[in-house]
């Protein structure tokens, strides 16, 4: 309850009923005894200075690089990636490629050995709205292929009309995606949010492609001698992950 | 004591009224009153006896972080064609200097760009390589930290070309793309967005004083030259957080 206040006046000599009286002192009872809100804190009682600092955790750092912090009234939690001497690429002979489905960047990251960051990050929620961003840096190539007949040599990029999407999953719910990109290298800014109960949670990224299959392609005969000089490919040159836990 | 439990009477209709059983209820406020405590606050509300005064700490020690700046720019623009990370100083320039904030360990400072790459001028050919050959560009975030200017995000690519990345010249005239927007067979003329968290990860207070996103094109290949991007519209924000 918030201030009470006089609802039922009494007059000297006048007849009293019994919810005239006690309703006015339970009010101010209640009042006293603790039931209280906002209106009984003095204004700017309370401020920054007496917030605590946040508590940092990197309990799962090693998984998948996400660093916490879980601060009074919401929690950040962050991982990154910067390309280092691992390059991490896949193209249509990967064993992760399964038509175009879901692939965990994290399982791409991981099967090639690279530093794991940016592509999952994994935290303990609380109740409330989780936002956040997926920034993505990558190039999606269309590959390359030269076509011999006998008016000469042609070249031509074979995959340029596939594509590719790119999606955040909150515990395995898809929560946003880009939509179809087409080859180029860019730098994706996805956001996301979503409401969320406490618990450990896991975010994180996935892409789908359409690869098209190298022998396919060269069988386009009709054109002449087809060979393909550099396959379709996926490169992630990094970018980061991060989250906000706004507790409720 | 602090609760007034004893407080119970209850005026019933048709009883006699007594000034002392009346009384008694606000004599009982009187007594409480002289030992309010934690009881006269509701269980799940909080007060600062809840807190840690941090205000006590010694000066400059207590948390002063809260901050929320921005800087835009809606109409100059300027060409960039450095190799190495650079200003970016057309609108006003895309950096913003701020009063020393203390970050302190685990607090963090969320960065946003968004920037309309507005046109590119091809470098020029040379020594059997094509300035297209390294057709990316990039972008990342600057912090000054304890007076040294620091890249803390990773740097952002995009490519001029659907097919960058490709060292074969004859492939690089090959402008085909559904999607983009192509003119002169470069993607150019889009907005771009990106952003970033930085936290202090170490366990020492950082003073930080200045935010800029800066700007660089790939390094070409021998005998060819740098390709130069026109950078127009931009907005630019810097949130802390606690």
């Amino acid at each position: 309850m918030s201030r009470t206040y006089t609802t039922r006046t009494i007059l000297d000599g006048g007849q009293v009923k019994e919810e005239d009286f006690n309703s006015e002192v339970q009010g101010a009872l209640q009042e006293f005894n603790g039931q209280l809100d906002g209106h009984q804190l003095p204004l700017n009682s309370i401020t920054e200075v007496q917030l605590k600092q946040p508590t940092t955790s990197t309990n799962w750092s090693s998984l998948d690089g996400t660093y916490s912090s879980y601060m009074v009234s919401q929690g950040y939690h962050q991982s990154e990636f910067t390309q280092g001497q691992t390059v991490v690429k896949m193209d249509y002979n990967n064993q992760l490629y399964a038509g175009f489905s879901w692939i965990k960047l994290q399982a791409l990251e991981t099967q090639l050995g690279a530093a794991v960051g940016g592509a999952q990050i994994t935290f303990n929620a609380l109740e409330g709205m989780l936002a956040g961003c997926a920034v993505i840096d990558f190039n999606w190539f269309s590959g390359e292929a030269k076509v011999t007949n006998d008016v000469g040599t042609n070249y031509f990029l074979y995959g340029s009309g596939q594509v590719i999407e790119w999606g955040v999953f909150v515990d395995n719910v898809l929560v946003s995606k880009s939509g179809y990109i087409w080859p180029r290298r860019m730098t994706l800014n996805l956001p996301y949010s979503t409401p969320i109960s406490s618990k450990p949670v896991t975010v994180d990224i996935r892409f789908r492609v359409q690869f098209l299959d190298p022998a396919s392609v060269a069988t386009y005969s009709e054109y002449g001698s087809i060979t393909i000089e550099a396959l379709q490919s996926m490169t992630y040159k990094g970018g980061c992950l991060w989250a906000r836990n706004e507790y409720r | 004591m602090s609760q007034v439990t004893t407080y119970i009477w209850r005026a019933e209709a048709g009883a006699t009224s007594s000034a002392t059983s009346a009384n008694n209820i606000y004599g009982s406020i009187s007594t409480a009153s002289t030992s309010i405590n934690e009881d006269n606050t509701r269980t799940e509300a909080i007060s600062r006896r809840h807190l840690y005064d941090l205000s006590q700490s010694p000066v400059g020690g207590h948390p002063t972080f809260h901050l929320i700046r921005s800087k835009s720019n809606a109409g100059a623009d300027a060409n960039y064609n450095n190799t190495v990370f650079a200003d970016i100083a057309h609108g006003g320039g895309a950096s913003e200097a701020f009063a020393p904030i203390i970050l302190k360990p685990g607090e963090c400072i969320r960065l946003q760009g968004s920037f309309n790459m507005k046109s590119c001028t091809k470098g020029t050919d040379g020594g059997g390589n094509n300035a297209l050959d390294t057709d990316t560009y990039f972008y990342s975030f600057f912090l000054n930290i304890g007076g040294v200017l620091t890249q803390v995000s990773p740097s952002f690519g995009y490519g001029l070309l659907a097919n960058s990345g490709s060292q074969n010249s004859s492939y690089q005239v090959d402008n085909s793309s559904f999607s983009d927007k192509i003119q002169g067979k470069l993607i150019v003329n889009q907005r771009e967005a990106f952003s970033y968290i930085y936290f202090n990860k170490t366990n020492a207070d950082q003073i930080i004083t200045e935010a800029k996103v800066r700007f660089r094109v790939a390094v070409p290949l021998g005998g060819a030259t740098a390709n130069t991007v026109n950078l127009k519209e931009f907005c630019f924000v810097i949130l802390g957080a606690r």
